[in-house]
């Protein structure tokens, strides 16, 4: 009976504490993300849904809208200078903060500081070296914090603590001198460039461009007076109060870096000036965000509330989504994926003339879903393919030696173009992955940058891939339908690497292997390893052939061909190319948009038509479930940046 | 009593070293490094030392002890730190610290835990009484079936289940997340089900000895009833080898299952002893293993108290 008592009160306190957990009503927008948010810095953010979050909850000074930059962004306007060097953005005099501050160009000056502080340690810090200026200031800052530490280990705290801070006025003074940012005045901001860079404004759209509020991020704590200064002028009117003063960043006495806390991130302090303000963020549970009332576009902005939902388990999303539970699951990677697919296109298919039709008329794909009769059993609407500005592709190991030190056969570029040549990709999307991705020869997934008109590379040729083997020394000279070269020796047995946390790579490797024993007459042998364990040997050169991809970050060419610099820090390929270096570095400096075009087009081709560092598989695609009928304001475009604001959830 | 309690809280900061310092060992070893997006770009070298030395991770020692006198507290009473039992910032949820992660996730997995025992325990004696009264029955024979596809069957297919015929189909409980009692309900039966059927197997047989003792003939000779006979006599007896069961397996209910919280979407921590370990998370590592270690010490202690106030024939070192 004791024991019965027990369980019956214990039962009743977690009932209680069960019950009072009370999940607020149901936003008007609600979807899965990707994969956990990481961050809510601006600054310090590379992953897609991230920055999704970002664009939703911050405003940069131009806005890409898919085609142009032509949303209205925090900057009302800006000009180019005649040697297009200087930027000059007016900020919207009614852009202000979520909290009524003014956004002033100080924010941009203070948030870009602070992405190129390398204190801060922010992933995409030289996309900032643009900028005249910046790079030489990162160097020296990071330069002179080396020295600071050889230099005061041996002194007492406190003159150590006095010289940190010293350091950091000077950097400051530093910044100013160096940097080419200019605040005209409080809502003018000029940017020099170090050359004409064509896609500066695609950087600014960027989300690391994006502002933060000063205060707010180094938790300066402010009473009403300062606040009511602070409304009606900004922070750069004030002078911040001293580090002991500051929640969230102090000058790290032994080190002298600046160390900043990430606790401002969270609801109860986050400032922001985008369409949105983060009303609350749990840990793995996910994050709510109401319309920003201070936002000076708000008619533009569809849903009032937005909750994006943490679901790990892509199965329990799937379900979530199937119950009504979610408006929009924004990866679908489930096992069965191909299979759902394959039922959207019998939807597609039974109304295949009426699909057309509307189309002819005009009509989105998705308004002319809307418009049909509900699937039928064996049949769904509710799954969609989005090509993204990705690419799937395996690496050739192209350093002439390989890591056990034995000659690397990779390294001739005609064995390359032989082991690219052979290998079928219409049987892959088809066959393997079963998602129909777009196949491609080349890196850059073709439309998806203005002005850019993709080269073509090599296509499926299995005889013209014999001949180039052939012709680089590798032929079949015993019969026993193995290659040889000139002393007999056979080809060495290719080391393929794939990465095993998806079975996706298993299985194409495993076709792929297939066709080049097939074709060329190699042995070629698989290795499957953890993605942590792959990466490792990925870096350090330790393959033939390795699995890759790769996804762009803004509008230009440069994002994908950057890759193929010698010495890059991406280049796993480990490629070295004298005229692929000077085509790029004559990109750079030139003036003319379009004359850059073609020298960049000259450098795809060249890589894609003769040196194949690469096997180019596919264009990568991003699986959404959403009702068509209910779910509007989702972009096609490849880059997939998707504006939550944009976004409305209709009764069908 | 008191000196057994004594006895194992000056044992306990010993144990959780050694626990620190091997797992501290084992996670260090990990490949990898968790300051990295593994599929995206990766940044300047310059700035990935930077974040090393950050986070102490370019020097093994001085993150170990830097983390031990963070965690313990020590550094906060040297005046180093100014908070105690900091567990640091996570390295791959940088906006988060292992203390609010913890905060956060502990209570849904303790909840969960103690409403999957307890759940277990209604179904597992249930069945094992109506089972035990009349061994080789119908009743036993279906209950016996049910234990064994409750043991045999994996949560993630039951947890699947579930939530199909109970979300997707008939719609009465929501999918994935936590909130209110209807949230907690499928996660737990989840849970539950594998210990109600181990507790219906033990209830089942110590049923069967107890109502063959000399005791319950001579109560069943005085004309008690039925239901006093089975309720008040036998199981009081039969219970005892469900409540040595009941210690681990309330242990390992609040643990978190990280196929239950993944199948359900329950924001515990579960999934951090895998996912940290996987993205090399150490600070997340060393905190969850920590607090768990500290919390596991604490349970077992709490259960060998229990033991002696229900039997006070137990003999404990």
């Amino acid at each position: 009976m004791k024991l019965l008592a027990m369980f019956g009160l214990m039962l009743a306190v977690l009932a209680a504490v069960a019950y009072l957990d009370d999940p607020p009503t149901r936003a008007e927008l609600v979807f899965v993300n990707r994969s956990e948010v990481f961050t809510l810095d601006p600054q310090r953010m590379s992953w897609l849904q991230d920055f999704r979050i970002a664009y939703a909850l911050y405003e940069g000074l131009v806005r890409w809208d898919n085609k142009d930059f032509s949303i209205e962004p925090a900057a009302a306007e800006w000009t180019l200078s005649e040697d297009r060097l200087s930027y000059t953005f007016a900020i919207r005099p009614d852009a202000r903060w979520s909290n009524g501050d003014p956004l002033t160009a100080h924010d941009f000056i203070y948030s870009w500081r602070r992405a190129i502080l390398p204190d801060t340690a922010a992933d995409y810090s030289n996309m900032f070296f643009v900028i005249r200026g910046a790079e030489e200031f990162f160097r020296w800052r990071a330069d002179a914090l080396d020295k600071f530490v050889a230099a005061n280990a041996q002194l007492d705290p406190d003159t150590r603590a006095a010289n940190a801070l010293d350091l950091w006025e000077e950097t400051i003074a530093r910044f100013e001198e160096t940097v080419a940012l200019k605040a005209l005045d409080d809502r003018t901001l000029r940017v020099t460039l170090v050359h004409p860079t064509t896609y500066f404004l695609d950087l600014v759209a960027f989300g690391v461009f994006h502002p933060v509020h000063r205060p707010t991020v180094e938790g300066w704590q402010v009473d009403e007076a300062t606040a009511a200064k602070l409304r009606q002028f900004g922070w750069s009117h004030l002078s911040p109060p001293s580090f002991a003063n500051r929640r969230f960043v102090k000058i790290n006495s032994a080190t002298g870096r600046l160390e900043q806390k990430h606790g401002w991130t969270k609801p109860k302090h986050l400032v922001c000036n985008g369409p949105y303000v983060l009303t609350q963020w749990r840990y793995k549970r996910g994050l709510r965000m109401e319309r920003n009332a201070s936002y000076h576009s708000s008619q533009r902005v569809h849903s009032a509330s937005i909750e994006c939902v943490s679901i790990e388990d892509t199965n329990t999303a799937i379900l979530a989504f199937e119950s009504g539970q979610i408006d929009w699951l924004s990866d679908v990677s489930a096992e069965y994926q191909a299979d759902m697919l394959a039922q959207r296109q019998a939807y597609e298919q039974r109304y295949a003339h009426r699909i057309q039709a509307m189309l002819a008329e005009g009509r989105s794909l998705d308004d002319a879903l809307a418009a049909l009769p509900k699937p039928q059993a064996g049949e769904r609407r509710n799954i969609h393919v989005f090509p993204t500005f990705g690419t799937d592709f395996y690496s050739f190991n192209c350093r002439p030696i390989l890591a056990g030190g034995r000659v690397n056969p990779f390294a001739d570029p005609a064995v390359r173009r032989a082991f690219v040549m052979s290998v079928d990709r219409d049987a892959i999307v088809q066959q393997v992955t079963r998602l129909n991705e777009p196949v491609a020869t080349t890196l850059i997934p073709p439309g998806s940058i203005p002005g850019y008109q993709s080269p073509a590379g090599l296509k499926y040729a299995p005889s013209d891939a014999r001949a180039e083997l052939k012709a680089a020394g590798w032929e079949d000279r015993t019969g026993d339908g193995l290659v040889e070269d000139e002393q007999g020796r056979p080809f060495p047995v290719v080391d393929l690497l794939y990465s095993t946390n998806t079975p996706r790579y298993k299985n194409i490797s495993i076709v792929l292997k297939d066709m080049w024993q097939r074709e060329l007459g190699v042995r070629v042998e698989l290795r499957g390893k953890e993605s942590k364990f792959f990466k490792e040997d990925l870096i350090t050169g330790n393959f033939m052939i390795g699995r890759g991809r790769w996804y762009g970050d803004y509008g230009d060419p440069t994002t994908f061909l950057d890759l193929f610099k010698t010495g890059d820090g991406n280049n796993d390929r480990g490629y070295s190319n004298a005229y692929v270096d000077e085509l790029l570095q004559r990109a750079a400096r030139e003036t003319d948009p379009q004359r850059r075009m073609r020298i960049l087009e000259e450098c795809e081709r060249f890589l894609f038509a003769e040196e194949v560092p690469m096997l180019v598989l596919c264009q990568l695609v991003q699986l959404y479930m959403y009702e068509p009928a209910k779910v509007t304001g989702l972009s096609r475009h490849p880059r997939l940046t998707q504006y939550l604001w944009q976004m409305k959830v209709r009764d069908p | 009593m008191t000196g057994l309690i004594v006895r194992r809280l000056l044992q306990m900061p010993i144990i959780l070293f050694v626990i620190y310092t091997i797992t501290f060992s084992l996670a260090w070893l990990i490949p990898g490094n968790p300051l990295e997006n593994p599929e995206g770009r990766r940044p300047p070298q310059v700035i990935m030392q930077a974040m090393l030395e950050q986070y102490k991770l370019d020097n093994p020692w001085s993150f170990y002890w830097d983390y031990l006198g963070k965690a313990t507290g020590v550094s906060w009473l040297l005046g180093q730190h100014d908070r105690p039992f900091d567990l640091g910032p996570s390295l791959t949820h940088q906006d988060w610290t292992v203390n609010e992660i913890l905060a956060a996730g502990l209570p849904v997995s303790i909840t969960l835990g103690l409403l999957a025992i307890l759940l277990a325990c209604a179904i597992g004696l249930t069945a094992g009484i109506i089972g035990g009264i009349r061994p080789g029955s119908v009743a036993d024979l279906v209950t016996l079936l049910i234990a064994l596809v409750g043991i045999s069957l994996p949560s993630f297919v039951i947890g699947t289940l579930l939530l199909v015929i109970f979300g997707v189909w008939l719609k009465v409980f929501p999918i994935g997340g936590w909130g209110k009692l209807s949230y907690t309900f499928l996660p737990a039966l989840t849970l539950a089900l594998p210990f109600a059927a181990y507790i219906a197997r033990l209830t089942r047989f110590g049923m069967i000895d107890e109502l063959a003792t000399d005791y319950i003939r001579t109560a069943r000779a005085k004309g008690v009833p039925q239901m006093r006979v089975v309720l008040k006599h036998a199981l009081k007896n039969a219970f005892l080898p469900v409540l040595s069961f009941l210690g681990p397996a309330a242990a390992m209910a609040m643990t978190g299952s990280f196929v239950v919280e993944k199948v359900f979407a329950v924001p515990g921590i579960g999934t951090h002893f895998v996912n940290a370990v996987l993205s090399k998370d150490l600070t997340l590592i060393m905190g969850v293993v920590l607090v768990y270690s500290t919390m596991l010490i604490l349970f077992n202690l709490v259960v060998d108290v229990l033991y002696r106030w229900v039997d006070p024939r137990i003999e404990l070192a």
